[in-house]
């Protein structure tokens, strides 16, 4: 007799992947430690992270299509090219060069968890 | 903010923009404090300060004059407040214009000049002397068209500054009656000078990125310190005005005073040329938003070439035509409009040699930042990279061949490989 499926089945489809982020690395900028990159995947809906991250604090600065700018209240900004997946991390300028990178790692994170939120 | 926006126009076909009758451009820190710094190496701290302070407010009377007009601001209170409007929109900080009609303080916070200063040399330099000499000639400026003095009728000091340590920059106003009133160099001036566009090669994809770029940055706002950020640069939208006359003044003085010193003296104002093609127009082809915008860089020599005369227009400096282009030889650009020769030819008559030293050094670094930087690879541009390629290993020659300040009929660099 067949039983029917229990939770503790395995499940018919494999389970859905969070959407990866990748880490961090130095991007083109003008001064010191300010601009740092890392990638989303791009599948994903611009609309619903927007949503998601507009709900974190976020404003949206950006009317292009292709771009999306969100600026923190705590004034850090997010420049995502939502056709290649690419962010730029800008650090606020107020923040002591020393303390940048350790900013953008906090922003990094703060990000990767809204991102598997948006999901 | 929306008023500026509304005054905010181009002129159609030759790249100028205009805030009123007023032309402006879009520069980064490191251009305002490299030219600022000439102005200073070759005339000294005091008399540096003095002339900026000087061309700024001169620029600045002429343009609030005019925006108030527009804008049928008659009181003081609402002149100031849209003076306090100008500067942040210019990306210069936040100014708070506390002074009356015999003068009086003004506070700054945020100056793009001294802000930028210490983030570039902070670490490196002490500084002693103020940098400040835009916000100062501006703060006169504001309050002299507030109070309707004429330009020149106020004095203005930087006392405390940021760039040297203090926390924050203050300024104090006084009576002068020195005055300093010049023919504008507006809107008018430009359609007297400037000559019939022509089309270069690639004209089409140039246009249509230029136009792409122009509505990006309409959309550019100031944040909430007054500073504008765009493509992940700081950017000011500056007066051409202000750029012409001081780096003409300090030419002239030293051609007065000090000839043997006048080459190496132009030399320095056209490095500003490579200052901007690599910081201004180098981070922006590195930009998320050009990615988003163009897309994403080959890296060969007619793209990046074209693309940055592309970017030179979204800018504002002009009409800028790539007219020959052969890889590893020869670059020859015209301007059928610049914020340079037009500048020069009213304010100072004709001239015996050209004049666009931004224009033609700008035209060198292309080439040089065309063959000799690795797009592909999305490098840093650090401060070392320019030292190397701009100090170590420049292999181009440019020569200014025609300029509308010696009246031909358009502004041509050749630039060769030497």
């Amino acid at each position: 007799m067949v039983q029917p499926n229990t939770v503790t089945d395995t499940p018919l489809l494999p389970p859905r992947e969070a959407p990866r982020i990748t880490g961090l690395s130095r991007d083109s900028g003008c001064a010191r430690s300010l601009n740092w990159r890392c990638d989303l995947p791009v599948d994903l809906d611009p609309e619903v992270v927007e949503s998601v991250l507009v709900a974190s604090g976020y404003g949206s600065r950006s009317q292009h299509p292709a771009l999306k700018v969100f600026r923190h209240c705590e004034g850090h900004e997010l420049a995502w090219v939502v056709t290649t997946g690419r962010v730029q991390i800008r650090v606020n300028s107020v923040v002591e060069p020393p303390a940048r990178e350790e900013e953008a790692h906090r922003i990094h994170r703060d990000l990767s968890d809204l991102v598997r939120r948006s999901l | 903010m929306n008023q500026l926006k509304e005054f905010s126009a181009e002129l159609p076909g030759q790249d100028l923009k205009f805030l009123g009758s007023t032309p402006y451009v879009y520069h980064c820190h490191h251009f305002n404090l490299f030219h600022d710094q000439t102005v200073e190496d070759a005339l000294g701290e005091e008399e540096g300060f003095l002339i900026r302070s000087r061309a700024a407010q001169s620029a600045v009377w002429q343009l609030l004059s005019d925006l108030v007009a527009k804008a049928g601001a008659s009181t003081p209170a609402e002149r100031l407040q849209l003076a306090a409007a100008v500067f942040p929109w210019m990306g210069q900080g936040r100014l708070e214009l506390l002074a009356g009609a015999e003068g009086g303080n003004v506070r700054g916070d945020h100056l793009h000049y001294s802000f930028a200063w210490r983030e570039k040399y902070g670490a490196r330099v002490r500084r002693r002397f103020p940098v400040d000499a835009f916000a100062a000639g501006f703060a006169a400026a504001a309050t002299e068209v507030a109070f309707s003095l004429p330009p020149g009728a106020l004095a203005s000091r930087e006392q405390s500054c940021f760039a040297c340590r203090q926390p924050a920059c203050g300024f104090e106003l006084g009576r002068q009656d020195v005055p300093s009133q010049a023919e504008p160099v507006n809107r008018e001036v430009f359609l007297r000078h400037i000559r019939q566009p022509s089309e270069g090669l690639e004209e089409g994809r140039i246009a249509e990125i230029a136009t792409g770029l122009n509505e990006f940055l309409l959309g550019v706002d100031g944040d909430e310190r007054g500073l504008v950020q765009g493509f992940g640069i700081f950017i000011t939208r500056h007066l051409p005005g202000y750029y012409d006359q001081t780096a003409y003044d300090t030419i002239h003085h030293i051609e007065k005073h000090a000839p043997q010193a006048t080459p190496a003296v132009e030399e320095l104002f056209g490095e500003s040329g490579h200052v901007c093609a690599f910081y201004t127009i180098g981070n922006i082809l590195l930009s998320p938003e050009w990615e988003a915008m163009v897309g994403t860089l080959r890296g060969d020599v007619e793209e990046i070439v074209t693309s940055s005369v592309a970017i030179t227009r979204a800018l504002g400096f002009g009409h800028w035509t790539v007219d020959e282009l052969e890889p590893d030889r020869r670059l020859v650009m015209r301007s059928s409009s610049n914020y340079e020769s037009p500048f020069y030819f009213e304010r100072y008559g004709l001239s015996e040699k050209p004049r666009c030293y931004f224009f033609a050094n700008a035209s060198r670094a292309i080439m040089q930042l065309a063959h000799r930087v690795d797009w592909a690879s999305r490098p840093e541009l650090t401060e070392d990279l320019y030292l190397s390629l701009f100090k170590a290993d420049l292999k181009w020659r440019v020569e200014e061949t025609r300029c509308c300040s010696k009246g031909d009929d358009v502004c041509e660099v050749v630039v060769t490989k030497g």
